[in-house]
């Protein structure tokens, strides 16, 4: 396995796993790994991203968001002598495109607005838009110099910080758990959001506003 | 006759934000709305159910050959663009090397679509 890492990290890197998780897995290797390559000493369904060095290089050029995640929270499942994944993490940066990325999230929730005046299904919309609050919140976290990535915990670090009561930082909790049982295609056990996608288009816009006032 | 002018509009709003692929999750959401499109305007014109997230197809049996070509091609291009759509926001280095062949198909889909649209 010639210059191949493999690093655990979400979820069940920081212990908050639940039956809903997949086990986050990131290969660093510059050619797709084997099935006996890939046999880990984890439990669950795995989910499985790889990079190559040159992509990872690339991303530490601009203190990629997702390199942070790793430095935070991975853990090497399996190094090379010269820890090469630890070496570029350990030199990373500033983020540098926390405006871009908001901007980016605007965009999506216009496309989201134009896209109620025809036929749409609410269920993806309201995915869509509870990943982007998801991004804007760890972001936010990050810009605050307290990053999380957690999928509650970077709502519930934020939100209060901005003057969000508690039932409001819940709600937006309750957002991304919602998608979250949709994508995994499981029964709903949180509010219906299906009928509100205008309003929550209009309180993550207000959120994502939020979160560029930090990186102002 | 499929109404496929949505699905064509928003195929073009993917090339549209494609030429900045550092905004990863605009071009993943579009593209991922775009095939859901297609999906759903297969499915009504069948009177099937209408799928509720990219990645579900429903077809019937009988359908014609020409939405059976549609569903098969959007599916081809769900399951070549995972590797595209990963979670992170590195998706600059990836795009640059997975978007030619990922155009080709968007380029096919969309004339596709075209044509059965002016059927």
């Amino acid at each position: 396995m010639s210059s191949a890492e493999i690093w655990l990290y979400g979820s069940a890197a920081r212990g908050d796993q639940d039956e809903a998780s997949d086990v986050d897995v990131l290969v660093a290797s510059d050619r797709p790994l084997t099935a006996d390559e890939l046999r880990l000493p984890v439990e669950g369904p795995i989910s499985l991203s790889r990079y190559g060095w040159r992509e990872l290089e690339h991303m530490a050029g601009y203190g990629s968001l997702f390199l942070h995640h790793l430095k935070l929270e991975g853990r090497p499942l399996r190094e090379q002598p010269e820890r090469r994944l630890r070496v570029i993490l350990s030199e990373l940066g500033e983020y540098q495109r926390a405006d871009l990325e908001l901007s980016s999230f605007r965009q999506v929730l216009d496309d989201v607005e134009h896209s109620l005046e025809g036929d749409f299904s609410a269920a993806y919309e309201l995915s869509v838009i509870a990943t982007a609050a998801r991004h804007a919140a760890i972001l936010g976290c990050y810009l605050l110099g307290e990053p999380d990535f957690g999928r509650s915990s970077a709502f519930r670090a934020l939100l209060p910080r901005l003057g969000y009561s508690t039932p409001e930082t819940e709600s937006f909790v309750q957002l991304y758990c919602f998608r979250r049982a949709e994508d995994w295609g499981e029964p709903v056990d949180q509010p219906d959001f299906t009928a509100d996608v205008s309003s929550w288009v209009t309180r993550v816009r207000s959120l994502i506003d939020e979160v560029g006032d930090l990186s102002a | 006759m499929p109404e496929f002018a949505p699905a064509i509009r928003q195929l073009e709003a993917v090339r549209e934000s494609a030429g900045d692929p550092r905004t990863a999750y605009l071009i993943r959401s579009r593209l991922r709305r775009a095939l859901l499109t297609c999906a759903r305007t297969v499915a009504e014109t069948q009177n099937l159910e209408k799928p509720r997230l990219p990645g579900q197809w429903v077809l019937a049996e009988d359908a014609p050959e020409e939405l059976t070509r549609v569903v098969a091609l959007c599916r081809r291009i769900h399951q070549n663009s995972e590797h595209l759509c990963q979670p992170s926001e590195s998706f600059d280095v990836r795009w640059e090397e997975g978007w030619r062949s990922l155009s080709i198909d968007l380029d096919r889909l969309q004339e596709m679509l075209a044509t059965v649209e002016s059927d």
